[in-house]
Formats: C-alpha cells, sequence, structure tokens
C-alpha cells in the first residue's frame, strides 16, 4: 500500500498546484471554450489556502511525532481509549458504513436495472415487436390451405367487401 | 496537384472503397498471400490518414461556412446532388475514422484467419461509408451513406462475431434500419415542403435549412419530424431506451467491429444530431430538449449502474458507451457554446478511449478465449506492460484530469449546468459511478492474487500489440493536456450551429 | 362512332403504324416459327427453337428502339396505343422473356422437361403481354390478358409427370379464368353503362360526367378485381404463393416479371386514363382510393409477414412479390395528386422485374432437378463458395429490402415520396414500417449464405447464358441504383397521357 500512497501524494500535489491562481500552468488549458476566470483572486482565497496546507503540514507533524518520535504514545493511547482508538484504526468504520447503506443497495438496484429493466422490460418491447410479426405471419398463413375453395371464398369475400363499399358504403 | 487540392474531401473518402477494389484483386493464398493483404490494408489505411492530415493541415479554422466544398449534378429531377463539403465538426470526426482505421487493421493481424480478404475489404468499404456520411451535405447522399455503411458493418459481425453473431447482427441492422426508414419520410416530407414552399425540389442541406417547417407544439409537423429524425439518431448513438442492440452487438463482433461501432459509428448519431436533426427543426428541439436531457441523464447513469453489475468486460464496456455518449447528448440539448464544444470533444474521447478499451478486450481475450471479469485476477503479475497501458485507458475512461475524457466531461457538465441544474445534477452522479465500475472491474481483472492457473504464463503484449496501443495512449494525453488543437478547429463551426438554433 | 367499327379500310397501316406494330408481328411469327421446331421431331429442334426464340425477341427489341421517342400514334382505329410508355414497355417485357428465355435453357435440361414447344408458349405469352401494355380497347384488353394467360397456364404445368406443377397448372387455371370472368362481366357492364369500350372515350365520359353511376361503380369493382387478382393483391392473392412454387423455376421467373409488368402496365394505363387518382374530389374517386389504401396496406402487410414464416426461397419470394405489389399500389394511391405519382409506379416496376429476374435466375441455378434444393439451408456457405454468384444473389436481396445504392431503393424513394407529396403520410409510415419487417426474411438469405456453413457440398453448375443473365442484373441493379436519372425520365414520359 505504500506505493500507491505516494503516488497519490505526489499526484496531489501536482493537484493542488494546479489550482493556484496566476502561477498555474495551465490556467489558460480551456479558455478558448470557457473564457477568462471572472473574478481576481481575493485575499480570502489566499487565507483559505494558507489555512488548509497549516492544517496539513499540522496532521503530518502530529504523525511524525507519535509513530516516528515517541512511538509509545499510540500505545498508551490504546491502553487508556480502547473503544476510540479501535473506531479511528479502522477509519470510523466508514467502509464498513458505505458498503452497507451506499455500495450494497445500489449494486442490487443496478442488478435489478440489468435484469429486469433492460433485459425483460426494455429489450423484451423490442423483442415483441419480432415475436407479433412472426406470429402474425404463422397465424394468417392458416388460411392458405392449399384448397382452392378456400381461395375461392376469400376472393368472393373480398369482392363482396369491396362491391359492397363501394355501392351502399360511400353514401353513408 | 490542383486536381487533388479541388478533389480532396473526395479523395479521402473514396480511396477506401478503390483500395478495397484493388485488395479485393490481390492474391490473398497461403501465409505469404494473407501477410500481403494485411499489410496492404495496413499501408491502404495509413494513405487515408495522411490525406485526412493533409485536410487538417490545409483546412482555414477561421473561416465559416462549409470548406472543400464539391457539387456535382447527380439525380436533378429530384434536386439531388453530390454536393459534399466540411467544417471543424466534421473535420474532427473524420480525423477520428481515419486515425481508429489503421489501428484496428493492425490490432485485428492475428484476429482473422477465415475468409481474410473478404474481412479486409469490408473494414475498407465502411470506412468509405462512414466518412462519406460525414462530409455529405445533400441529405439523401448522407441517407445513402447511412444506410449502405450498414451493410459492412452487418457482415462482420455477422461472419467474423462471437456465437451469437447472427442474432447481433441482425438485430443491429433492423433496429439501425427502422429508425432510418422513418427519418426517411420525415426527409420526404421536408423536400416536399421545400418544393412548395420555394418551388424547386432541393435535397441539398443549404437550400433545406431554409423551409419554415409548420411549428404549433407538440403535434405540430416539425415536432413529429424532429422525432423521426431523433429517433434515428437516438438509436444509433444510442440513448435509453433505444439502446438495447448496442451490447449484443458489440459483445458478439469482432474487435475491429466492437472498436469501429464504438468508435465512429455511435458518433454518427451525435454527428446527425448537430448536422440535421437539429438546425433543420430548431423550434421542436427547443421544445423537446428537456426531454431528450433527463433521458440523457437517464441513459448516464442507468449505463453506469448497469456496467457495474456485469460478469462480461466486453459488455460491461458496450455498456459504459450507453454512459458516455449519454454525456453526448446531455450536451447537445443543452446547446450553450461550452457543452457543445463538450459534447463533440467527447466524442472523440469516446472513440478513442472506447476504442481502446475494446482493442485491450481483444488481446486479453485472444490470449485467455474469455471475457468473464470473474476468470482473471493478478493480471498485473504476468503482463506489466499491459497493465500500464490498460490503466491509462481506464483512467482516461473515468475522465481523469490530465486525460482527454476530463475536457469531455468537464465542459458538457459546466456548460449543461447553466441550462439546466437538476439534470445536470444527476448526470454528475454518472461520473462517480463511472468511476466505480471501471477501477472495480480493473481492480477485479488486474490486481489480488492470481487465482486461476491459465493465467500464470500469460505472454505480454507483443510489440505489434503496443504499437496498437501506442497512438492511442499518446491521443489520450495530447487531447488532454492540449485540448485546444482541436477545440480551435470546431470553435468557428459550433458558433455557426449555435447561431442557427436561435428561434 | 362510324369510324370505330372495324372495316377493312380501317386496317389499313400507313409506314408509322407498321413500324411501330413490327415487334408484336416479329413476335407473332416468332411464336408460329418456334412452334414448327417443335413439330420436327429433331433431337437439336430445343436448340433451334431457343435460337429462334431468342433472335425474335433481339429483332423485336431492335424495332422497338428503332421507333423509340417517335410521336405517339394509334392503331387499328384506338384500339392499340402506340406511344412512349407502350415502347418503354414493350422494351421490358422483352427485355424480360429474352433474360428468362437464356435462363431457361440449362434449367430446362437440368430438370429434364426441354421441349422446344416452351419457347413457342414463351413468345405467345410475351406478345399477349405487349399487347396487354399497349391496348386501348377494353376488349383488346380481356383477349391481350388471355392470350397471356393460357400460354402461361400451360407452362405453370410443363413439369408433366410433377404433381405439384399439374396442381399448380389447374389452380391458377381455375382462378384465373374466374377472375377473367370477373373481368369480363365488369367491362360487359362499363359496355352497358357507357355504350363504349374504348378508353379513351370512357375517360372523357368519365371526366365530365362525375356524378356516381352505381352501374359504373359496379363496373369498377369488377374489373378493379380482375386487375388485382393478375397483380396479386389480397385477397386475390392467395392462388400466387401456390403456383410460383408448383412452376418450374424459370416459368416463376416469367410470372413473377413479365405477367405482373404486364398486368400493371394495363391496369395503369385504365387507371390514368379514367383520372381515377387525379383527384379525391368525385364520390368514385374518394371510394376507389379507400379501397386501394386498404388492398395495399393489406397487401404489404401480409405478403411481408407471412413471408417471414417461409423457408422455402420459391415461397419466401412468391409472397415477397406480393408485398412489392402492395408497395406498387401505393403508386396507384398517390397517383395524379403527386408529381411522380405514376412515375414511381413505372420506376418500381423496372426495378422490380431487374432483381427479381436475377434472385429467380440464382435459385434456379441453385435448385436441383425435381425443383429440389430450394430451402434457405441449401444457401448456407454458398457466399463464399461462389463469391460472385453470393454477392449477386446479396445485391438482389438488399435491392428487394430497398438498401441504397441499390435500384431497389430508387424504387421505394419514388413510390414513398410520391406518397409523402400525395399526402398519404400515414400510409407511407405504415409502407417503410413494413419494408423494415421484409428486411428480416430478406437478411435471411444473406445469414445463410454467408454466416452459415453449408450443410453438404454441392456445386453449383454454370452456364454462360445463365452467368450473362446474373451478371446483367447485378449490374443494372447497382447502376440504375447509383444513377437512376435515365430511368427516371423514361418512366415520367412513360407515366404521362
Amino acid at each position: 500500500m505504500v506505493i500507491p500512497l505516494i503516488i497519490l501524494a505526489v499526484l496531489s500535489v501536482i493537484g493542488g498546484y494546479v489550482g493556484i491562481p496566476h502561477y498555474s500552468l495551465i490556467e489558460h488549458w480551456l479558455v478558448p471554450v470557457v473564457g477568462e476566470p471572472a473574478g481576481e483572486a481575493s485575499s480570502m482565497m489566499w487565507l483559505l489556502m494558507a489555512a488548509s496546507v497549516a492544517i496539513g503540514l499540522a496532521g503530518i507533524g502530529l504523525g511524525y511525532y507519535m509513530y516516528v518520535v515517541k512511538p509509545e504514545i499510540p500505545k498508551s493511547i490504546f491502553e487508556n481509549f480502547g473503544v476510540i482508538y479501535k473506531v479511528l484504526f479502522n477509519k470510523y468504520y466508514v467502509d464498513e458504513i458505505y458498503d452497507a447503506i451506499i455500495v450494497k443497495p445500489i449494486k442490487q438496484l443496478a442488478m435489478v436495472c440489468w435484469k429486469v429493466i433492460d433485459v425483460i422490460i426494455v429489450d423484451g418491447t423490442v423483442l415483441a415487436f419480432a415475436r407479433v410479426s412472426r406470429f402474425t405471419g404463422e397465424v394468417s398463413r392458416l388460411a392458405q390451405t392449399g384448397a382452392i375453395q378456400v381461395y375461392g371464398v376469400f376472393i368472393l369475400l373480398g369482392l363482396l367487401a369491396t362491391m359492397g363499399y363501394l355501392i351502399y358504403g360511400i353514401h353513408h | 496537384m490542383e486536381f487533388i487540392t479541388n478533389h480532396l474531401v473526395s479523395l479521402v473518402v473514396f480511396t477506401p472503397a478503390i483500395f478495397a477494389l484493388i485488395l479485393a484483386l490481390l492474391p490473398g493464398d497461403g501465409e505469404t498471400g494473407k501477410k500481403l493483404l494485411k499489410t496492404a490494408a495496413i499501408i491502404f489505411s495509413l494513405v487515408v490518414f495522411l490525406l485526412s492530415c493533409v485536410l487538417y493541415q490545409t483546412f482555414d479554422s477561421t473561416a465559416t461556412g462549409f470548406q472543400f466544398v464539391e457539387r456535382h449534378e447527380w439525380i436533378s429531377v429530384f434536386g439531388i446532388s453530390y454536393y459534399i463539403g466540411i467544417d471543424g465538426i466534421s473535420l474532427l470526426l473524420i480525423l477520428l475514422t481515419t486515425f481508429l482505421t489503421p489501428i484496428v487493421l493492425l490490432g485485428s493481424w492475428n484476429a482473422i484467419e477465415q475468409k481474410l480478404k473478404a474481412y479486409l475489404c469490408l473494414l475498407l468499404f465502411l470506412e468509405t461509408g462512414m466518412l462519406g456520411a460525414f462530409v455529405a451535405l445533400d441529405i439523401i447522399l448522407f441517407y445513402g451513406f447511412w444506410e449502405a455503411m450498414l451493410i459492412p458493418m452487418y457482415l462482420l459481425i455477422g461472419v467474423w462475431g462471437g456465437k451469437e453473431r447472427i442474432y447481433a447482427s441482425t438485430k443491429f441492422f433492423l433496429y439501425t434500419l427502422v429508425g432510418s426508414l422513418l427519418m426517411l419520410i420525415a426527409i420526404f416530407t421536408l423536400m416536399s415542403m421545400h418544393k412548395a414552399q420555394l418551388g424547386a425540389y432541393s435535397a441539398a442541406l443549404t437550400d433545406l435549412y431554409k423551409v419554415k417547417v409548420p411549428f404549433n407544439g407538440f403535434n405540430s409537423p416539425q415536432t413529429w419530424m424532429f422525432l423521426a429524425f431523433a429517433l434515428a439518431f437516438a438509436i444509433k448513438v444510442p440513448l435509453f431506451p433505444l439502446h438495447t442492440w448496442l451490447p449484443d452487438a458489440h459483445v458478439q463482433a469482432p474487435t475491429a467491429g466492437s472498436v469501429i461501432l464504438a468508435g465512429v459509428l455511435l458518433k454518427l448519431g451525435g454527428y446527425g444530431f448537430i448536422r440535421f436533426a437539429f438546425p433543420l427543426f430548431p423550434q421542436a428541439m427547443h421544445l423537446l430538449a428537456p426531454v431528450f436531457m433527463g433521458l440523457s441523464a437517464i441513459a448516464i447513469v442507468y449505463g453506469a449502474w448497469v456496467a457495474m453489475v456485469q460478469p462480461d468486460i466486453k459488455k460491461l464496456v458496450a455498456y459504459s458507451s450507453v454512459s458516455h455518449m449519454g454525456f453526448v447528448i446531455l450536451g447537445l440539448f443543452s446547446l450553450n457554446a461550452i457543452a457543445v464544444n463538450g459534447s463533440i470533444y467527447q466524442m472523440l474521447n469516446h472513440g478513442i478511449s472506447t476504442g481502446g478499451l475494446f482493442l485491450i478486450v481483444g488481446m486479453i481475450y485472444e490470449r485467455r478465449h474469455t471475457r468473464e471479469i470473474s476468470d482473471f485476477g493478478g493480471i498485473t503479475r504476468v503482463m506489466p506492460i499491459f497493465a500500464v497501458i490498460f490503466m491509462i485507458v481506464t483512467l482516461s475512461s473515468i475522465a481523469l484530469p490530465g486525460t482527454n475524457g476530463f475536457v469531455g466531461e468537464f465542459l458538457i457538465l459546466l456548460g449543461a449546468f447553466q441550462t439546466h441544474k437538476i439534470i445536470t445534477i444527476v448526470a454528475a452522479t454518472g461520473v462517480i459511478f463511472g468511476a466505480i465500475y471501471m477501477l472495480w472491474m480493473f481492480q477485479r481483472v488486474m490486481f489480488g492474487p492470481i487465482q486461476n492457473n491459465e493465467n500464470k504464463h500469460l505472454k505480454d503484449l507483443s510489440l505489434r500489440e503496443i504499437v496498437v496501443m501506442a497512438p492511442i495512449i499518446v491521443a489520450i494525453f495530447v487531447m488532454g493536456i492540449f485540448p485546444n488543437l482541436f477545440l480551435s478547429k470546431m470553435d468557428v463551426s459550433v458558433k455557426a450551429f449555435l447561431s442557427q438554433m436561435k428561434i | 362512332m362510324e369510324d370505330q367499327l372495324i372495316k377493312p379500310q380501317n386496317l389499313n397501316l400507313s409506314r408509322e403504324q407498321l413500324a411501330m406494330l413490327l415487334p408484336y408481328l416479329l413476335v407473332a411469327v416468332g411464336a408460329m416459327v418456334t412452334l414448327l421446331a417443335g413439330v420436327t421431331r429433331n433431337a437439336n429442334n430445343k436448340l433451334a427453337a431457343a435460337g429462334v426464340g431468342f433472335l425474335t425477341i433481339v429483332a423485336a427489341l431492335y424495332s422497338v428502339t428503332a421507333v423509340w421517342g417517335e410521336p405517339s400514334i394509334t392503331l387499328f382505329g384506338g384500339m392499340l396505343a402506340a406511344d412512349y410508355s407502350s415502347g418503354l414497355f414493350n422494351a421490358l417485357l422483352l427485355g424480360a422473356t429474352g433474360l428468362v428465355l437464356l435462363s431457361s435453357y440449362s434449367y430446362l435440361e437440368k430438370e429434364g422437361i426441354h421441349y422446344a414447344e416452351y419457347y413457342s408458349l414463351l413468345l405467345f405469352s410475351c406478345l399477349g403481354m405487349m399487347l396487354l401494355a399497349s391496348s386501348l380497347d377494353l376488349i383488346v384488353l380481356f383477349v391481350s390478358l388471355e392470350v397471356m394467360s393460357i400460354g402461361v397456364y400451360v407452362l405453370v404445368g410443363f413439369r408433366r409427370t410433377d404433381v405439384k406443377s399439374n396442381e399448380a397448372a389447374l389452380k391458377y387455371f381455375i382462378l384465373g379464368s374466374a377472375a377473367s370472368a370477373i373481368l369480363l362481366f365488369g367491362i360487359a357492364l362499363i359496355y352497358g353503362a357507357t355504350g363504349t369500350m374504348n378508353i379513351t372515350e370512357l375517360a372523357v365520359i368519365a371526366k365530365t360526367n362525375p356524378a356516381v353511376n352505381p352501374l359504373m361503380s359496379l363496373a369498377s369493382v369488377l374489373v378493379l378485381a380482375g386487375f388485382l387478382f393478375k397483380v396479386a393483391t389480397v385477397p386475390f392473392h392467395m392462388w400466387m404463393p401456390d403456383v410460383y412454387e408448383g412452376a418450374p423455376t424459370s416459368v416463376t421467373n416469367f410470372m413473377t416479371t413479365g405477367l405482373k409488368a404486364a398486368a400493371f402496365a394495363s391496369f395503369m394505363r385504365v387507371f390514368m386514363n379514367m383520372g381515377f387518382g387525379d383527384n379525391l374530389t368525385s364520390t368514385l374517386n374518394i371510394g376507389l382510393h379507400n379501397v386501394l389504401w386498404v388492398i395495399a396496406l393489406l397487401t404489404m402487410f401480409f405478403g411481408n409477414v407471412i413471408a417471414l414464416t417461409q423457408r422455402n426461397i420459391k415461397r419466401m419470394l412468391a409472397y415477397s412479390s406480393i408485398a412489392h405489389t402492395g408497395y406498387i399500389v401505393v403508386g396507384f394511391i398517390s397517383g395524379g395528386r403527386s408529381e411522380y405519382g405514376y412515375t414511381s409506379i413505372v420506376v418500381y416496376l423496372i426495378a422490380y422485374v431487374i432483381m427479381n429476374i436475377g434472385a429467380f435466375t440464382i435459385v434456379a441455378l441453385v435448385g436441383e432437378r425435381g425443383d429440389r434444393n430450394t430451402d434457405v439451408q441449401d444457401y448456407a456457405g454458398l457466399g463464399f463458395r461462389h463469391p460472385l454468384l453470393g454477392f449477386g444473389m446479396a445485391v438482389f436481396m438488399f435491392s428487394m429490402a430497398g438498401i441504397p445504392p441499390t435500384v431497389g431503393f430508387a424504387g421505394k424513394y419514388l413510390i414513398f415520396s410520391s406518397a409523402v407529396q400525395a399526402g398519404e403520410t400515414t400510409l407511407a409510415i405504415l409502407a417503410v414500417l413494413c419494408s423494415a419487417i421484409s428486411a428480416y426474411y430478406y437478411l435471411r438469405v444473406i445469414v445463410f449464405m454467408y454466416m452459415k456453413d453449408p450443410i453438404r457440398d454441392s456445386r453449383v453448375a454454370f452456364t454462360i447464358p445463365v452467368t450473362l443473365v446474373i451478371f446483367a442484373a447485378t449490374v443494372a441493379t447497382l447502376s440504375f441504383g447509383l444513377f437512376p436519372s435515365m430511368l427516371i425520365h423514361a418512366a415520367k414520359k412513360a407515366a404521362s397521357i
């Protein structure tokens, strides 16, 4: 886990640098599309940047002090505040909580999206058109019995319907 | 020389077809014959790429209107002409097409053994079809290319595809055909309106833009005609809920087919919206924009979710296409400069990164003959070069800053937010889910211990495969770091497009 | 009235009239000479008959082109038209007959039913078709229809020892005679109502007197039904699949192309002259419009959906042919109400003839003795085994499905765009949806040819004439698809009165 963390650390330094107003090389990266950034960097922005860097440095300092300079401190904390240590050690159980209330439900929902909505409803509708066409074909070919009398009846019916319509139908 | 400069676009479009005919005449028997065919096809497609680079170089990015215009009488009774030309938008899509074709030809060097000659010819014919659709300024000419290109793609999937290839290819063909046929009826309506209003038949796009299509709300000719066009293009994109042909087609297609399908064919849907559906029916477009934006937001999230639970890598990538192309539609329908630029950029990105992903899936499939995610694990240990390349493409697909994907999605979301906030927020969650399914897949395939013994002796990428992937990696970074190389080319065209869309 | 009576002095022909009449005379003489070849019990009489038959057609075609574009006249006191339309259809019908004749020779040899009379019947039928397409008098129309049909009745039953072929011939004969009787009854009623049988005179009466005459309505229905039977629209179509399947393939080829084109040409001439499609103001026109609307829709729909379920390729093409008839009827509906309404019919007919001749010639070629090997499965792997044959069949199938750049697309383009222009958008939408259904079964042929492995090894024996026919049809399908202007111009001229 150390190497990925190092990579991420380096990247985050670069990522932070990218956002510093006026000193960033890529400030004008998307200018033709987005336009020049509106407004000047205010003193508030600089203050916030300084504060966050300070907090970060303080954290690094504390970690260095606790684990490198005086490694007995974590041990005494563990002995004195067991529960809190455990919670902290497991990162407040954030991963587990996430897993239970977000990851699992979404995965289940996604399964429903795929198996029910996608395959049965959406694709099923598409295939239904194909099946209905085919089914109509299968049914209507039953009239095609090969018996010439049946054919004659159809011709007669067609003729009568047309005549009936043309002589009586259009006057009403 | 004069001839070449005057007919440059025609040359780019038809050279692949001519080369395909030459290829068909070459002898192709035996090992050496096959090698000759493959080499010839790659060289041919590189020639086409170089021609399109000349196009890029000589293209004037400050001029408005279409460039390299060529117009000849064709079917004069209906005002149909051979009328082609390009603007900044089509220029970039042409480049994408000619860029991907040599890559897929090289990529399928070992994959295709049977009926090689027909395969190579069809790919080149397909290239002509796609390029033709991007340059056509005559609506019937466009329709001709649009339909004709179905045939090679259909055969590519159907002949060289996987187990369910016949089902998938037929579905692809029929699905697309239904949409296009309804569009054809709308085209006829438009042309007869042109005849009624302006007194002559014309299929030229520049003439058809002048037609005033009656519009008064939902139930009016313009809305219906827009919907007919939108149906054809939305199927191609594909937009939820018209996407179900895509997973089947993608999974069954041979690698080259998938790459071209995802890389270029889907773009034709987006391009169709920009070039045809929007400017021809602007009021209907404004009326229906919220609906389409909503559908695209659904497509983004839905595609990502369904991708998340896919057991098959290729199907996962296919559904990711639904999600990514949703961004394109979202950006287009938000109709402001930033989002539209982003959409076009996203089309290019998706072509590069999803094309790359399909190539990667193809490479791993050639080694293991499976695409189930659960069959893999720990591949990084045996294939380090592959792992690096796969990682880069994955990161590009999830739009990490510095890669091409970021530029497109960022611009789209930035632009769309100005038009419709809630839909954009929903769509933005798609970015997160996109990262989840890609990284999760990557983790399961590449990291962890090797559980399957067959995976222990996989060979890393060969030189050929590295050469195949190298242009894609380069493109990912170049497009991510220097987007202005491309954005500047289409800026004027996008502005012209937007001014067309003002009611 | 006086000069309409057939008197000897009216039968005097001028030079122009004789030139116009020459194609018919040539075919009639050729048919009789060919018949003589059958009388000689010489072993080579078939070759002689085929040769004479083919030369007759070439000569007749030449005589058609010799008077191409001459000013229109009428022959026999206005009974027969000699105009651009008759010239175009004569060329089309002669061309179709010629190609069928070329492709028949080896087929008949293979089937063992080769008799010299075949060619004579073919030519007689062709004569009937040509007369039918140019007749301006209802009696001439009826007689030529019979000349055409009787020849085909015999040809359908040409495989004498085969039960299916006999059944087909008998069915066709019985139903065809019934339809002829209906047509004749209609003609009689028209005569009763108007006192004339000349179409141009009838047209004048119909246009000057648009009030509905019940007798005229009834007569129109009967004549309409007679035509609709010959072109096979729903519900008058049911004889057709059985006949197409039972007839020797070369005869099916002849029926599906020549016979249908001639019947449609005549139908169009009557319909157009009477001004039925010109407007929707008279009650009769509205009524006919509505009837044809329903018939067109039913024909397209049922033709296509039943074709979906067929496995025998001859039967499938028969149903597909019914569906194509439906598209052509759409052309009648848009008719005079759009600029290219009637033109679209002519273009579609030409397209239809070209692609069907190609497809049926291939079916005849691939089929084995006794018309076996005509299932779709039998086409498995054909595309790669015989690349050019496969390519041709694929082109025909895509053309029938209406995919550009083929002549089938050009035909559909005209039909559907005219329908839209005539305000029949709903029908056009339904028609394209039917056409989308049809793509499935055309694709299935492609699927078998290119995407499946052959189930058994069967070789196709090519002969030069058959190869020529397939080649010509393929080239025509593609070149008229890419450059249809000439076709449209000619059709436009033929479709104007």
